[in-house]
């Protein structure tokens, strides 16, 4: 099993100290070596959609093939590729429109812009109303703990409405709300932010040494 | 009005355009020479290097700043690639202006912090800016008149190239016969790039002529059909292949400018006068070389810091190995993951692992694999089903790779299949809709949204926790943790994510490497106190002017 677990382990030390001393040398080679392990990372990519796709199909064939509960999504899988295959390759995406005047969309593009953007930007729109019901659960004053979030989280939503600068207005204080929406941002949150980042940073130099050394091998499928 | 009073108004126009005329020679006049010779530097302050920690592409003229200069005064670097060329006026010129953007102390990443730094003016000269490789050969009249006269081009095209070629008009304001005639021009301006390559012979001839065909054609590209279609893309191609040539070309002709020896001079200029930096009563010309440097220097801490933790890391991985048993503090959402496997299990569903948007290349993602490897290994130790959602097709690879490996290891190779580890979609929300939409259908007990995320983090996880399971959410992506935390059971948070496969694995090199962790950051916090405190005391200094505190530090 030495050329499942010896050499990747080889590769990825070789590899991992040369990215690392490449952050430390100006040497133009060292931009070079970087652009060519892009290349390669990108031609691995391109015959991983491969795989990609026959996994995804293989998939999906076994759904109808066995007639689990919900099969005829998957039979909606194979009907949305096999249609933009086709009309990708007929005509160059123009399928039937032999004379089409130069500005019309292609078949392809039609089925790209009025059904996979707009199928998209649904579920994305989605995520307000997720928003708020997360929302709900979350804003309730359970203990101390929760009530500070409470209280922050309603300050700087007040805070980031145009209304917040009238009812500072009322006692005199236009720009009051908003101030103090800009206060809880810049410091007690972008401090955890932080917080947050330079220990994310020490987790990943020391799972970085970890892999670097061999000692964490469970990403290679090979066992401990 | 009066002959007199005609001339009066006459003479008053006369005196104030003579005023005015007077002034604008004052101010034409400019600086005193005097006052220019008096903000030269000491000769001895004036020094050509190299730029410090860079590739070679600079060099550095530094010289210390004199107080009281005049207004209106700048400084000229003049740069000739010989000293004979500032006799024959071949120089090039980097004017210095005297703000502090001009100071040493303006640009730390290369010459540091130093107080020092801001009595002293650099100038940054690039050579391969101010003496540029020749550029690619471009299109010009006569070789549309070498076209016309091959019959290639008739002389309405060329008449039309022409006209073309002479135009300003930017693209906005063109109208649609406009703008398929620019496109067509761009099209022929590869014709001397694609003759270079013929007199190069790299170029086959039958190319060459399938080239100019397809340049000289002004059809528009969707009203091309057939074999012309075709020579249309294949032009593209030879298009992208010469870009990529010429670029190439010109950085190693840029390397090689970088590398030659360069001279310079010194003057403080108005604009029109100049005073150059004498020595003897002799302009001084110095010289110098841009080289490529070893080691980035503005960098040294990061690295120092980096060995540093590295070594604390190494040091308890090591310890480790003798003394198993270290303390390390317990992670509340890794303690829950035997808990929501074994609820799968009890329940008879599947247990879900989704990995976020990220790709092999991406820490993040080779963390969630790690978490995977040991997710897999128990739920097969349970002889439960786990699914893995995948968005990236490498990283469904790899994770097939694991899970199976999970299986065998487990004894039970024949209860993995593929299927349970496969593409979902590769766009966001499609990747969204078709996990949540298996996440309804199949109800699973236990979900682990492990990885990279986006916007879709608050669609999974919420959609998750209406069906009921048990949700252990890790991400290194700040912002969508506050989605994790609101939705999921439990949320690894920063390094936990990172720490998560060595904490499951119980193994002790692992725990070593945790400890050593724990170390580094208690390293950071205290770093930040004392930070704080400092800069708390500097505060106060500055707004008390309290002498006694400065005392106090510098005692202490």
């Amino acid at each position: 099993m030495w050329y499942k677990r010896t050499i990747p382990l080889v590769i990825v030390f070789v590899i991992g100290v040369l990215a690392f001393a490449h952050n430390y040398v100006p040497y133009p080679e060292a931009d070079d070596f970087r652009e060519h392990m892009t290349k390669w990372f990108m031609i691995i990519g391109g015959f991983g959609l491969f795989l990609g796709a026959y996994s995804l199909l293989h998939m999906h064939v076994s759904r109808i093939r066995r007639m689990q509960p919900g099969w005829a999504y998957s039979a909606f899988v194979f009907i949305g590729a096999a249609g933009m295959i086709i009309v990708g390759l007929w005509n160059d995406g123009y399928g039937p429109l032999e004379s089409a005047p130069s500005t019309a969309k292609t078949w392809f593009d039609w089925g790209f812009d009025y059904v996979q953007i707009p199928c998209s930007a649904t579920i994305f729109s989605i995520l307000a109303f997720f928003m708020a019901s997360a929302a709900f659960r979350t804003f309730r004053a359970r203990n101390v703990n929760a009530a500070l979030l409470l209280v922050a989280a309603l300050l700087v939503m007040f805070g980031r409405v145009p209304a917040s600068e009238s009812v500072g207005a009322w006692f005199g204080q236009q720009g009051f709300f908003p101030k103090i929406a800009d206060l809880i941002m810049e410091f007690p949150n972008l401090a955890a932010t932080r917080g947050i980042l330079l220990g994310m940073s020490l987790g990943a130099i020391s799972q970085s040494l970890r892999i670097l050394f061999g000692i964490e091998r469970s990403y290679m499928g090979v066992g401990d | 009005m009066t002959r007199g009073g005609f001339t009066a108004l006459h003479f008053l126009l006369a005196a104030v355009l003579a005023t005015v005329a007077l002034c604008g020679g004052c101010m034409r006049k400019g600086v005193r020479l005097a006052d220019l010779r008096a903000a030269l530097p000491d000769a001895s302050t004036v020094r050509l290097y190299d730029r410090p920690s860079d590739d070679g592409s600079a060099l550095i003229l530094e010289w210390g700043k004199v107080d009281d200069v005049v207004e209106g005064v700048s400084y000229a670097v003049e740069v000739a690639k010989s000293a004979d060329d500032f006799e024959t006026r071949q120089f090039k010129t980097v004017k210095v202006e005297l703000t502090e953007d001009s100071l040493k102390s303006a640009d730390p990443k290369y010459f540091g912090f130093s107080e020092a730094n801001k009595k002293f003016y650099v100038a940054t000269i690039l050579p391969a800016k101010l003496f540029p490789p020749a550029g690619a050969p471009e299109l010009t009249a006569d070789h549309i008149k070498k076209l016309v006269a091959d019959d290639v081009l008739s002389k309405e095209q060329s008449k039309l190239i022409l006209a073309e070629m002479a135009s300003d008009t930017p693209d906005e304001k063109l109208t649609d016969e406009e703008k398929a005639c620019r496109k067509w021009l761009r099209r022929l301006k590869l014709y001397p790039r694609v003759m270079q390559l013929a007199d190069e012979g790299k170029l086959p001839e039958s190319k060459v002529q399938r080239a100019i065909r397809a340049m000289t054609d002004e059809t528009a590209d969707d009203a091309l059909s057939g074999g012309d279609k075709a020579d249309r893309r294949w032009l593209a191609l030879l298009a992208a292949f010469i870009e990529k040539r010429d670029t190439k070309q010109r950085d190693q002709a840029a390397k090689a400018i970088n590398k030659g020896v360069y001279y310079v001079r010194l003057a403080a200029t108005d604009g029109r006068k100049k005073a150059y930096v004498l020595q003897d009563r002799e302009k001084v010309v110095y010289s110098g070389q841009a080289r490529v440097d070893t080691f980035k220097r503005f960098k040294l801490n990061n690295l120092v810091f980096a060995l540093a933790f590295s070594g604390i890391v190494l040091a308890f991985i090591q310890i480790a190995r003798r003394n198993p048993n270290l303390f390390i503090r317990r992670i509340a959402g890794l303690e829950a993951v035997d808990e929501a496997i074994g609820r799968a299990t009890e329940m008879g569903r599947s247990v879900y692992f989704v990995h976020g948007l990220g790709s092999m290349g991406e820490l993040a993602t080779i963390a969630a694999v790690n978490v995977l490897s040991r997710v897999a290994r128990r739920a097969a130790d349970y002889d439960t089903r786990i699914t893995v959602t995948n968005i990236n097709p490498i990283v469904m690879a790899v994770s097939q790779e694991v899970v199976q490996q999970a299986y065998t290891e487990a004894g039970r190779p024949d209860a993995y299949d593929p299927d349970d580890v496969a593409l979902s979609a590769t766009s966001q929300f499609s990747y969204a809709a078709a996990v949540t939409g298996r996440m309804v259908r199949e109800r699973p007990a236990a979900i682990f949204l492990i990885g990279s995320f986006m916007a879709e983090s608050l669609l999974l996880s919420e959609t998750g926790a209406s069906t009921g399971a048990i949700q252990v959410a890790g991400t290194d992506s700040e912002h969508q943790l506050p989605f994790f935390i609101t939705t999921c059971d439990y949320t690894l948070i920063g390094e936990e994510l990172y720490a998560a496969s060595a904490y499951l694995s119980r193994e002790p090199r692992m725990l070593g490497s945790l400890r050593g962790q724990d170390i580094g950051k208690a390293f950071m916090m205290i770093a930040m106190v004392v930070g704080v405190i400092l800069l708390t005391i500097a505060v106060a200094v500055a707004w008390f002017d309290a002498d006694w505190i400065t005392h106090l530090v510098k005692v202490l």
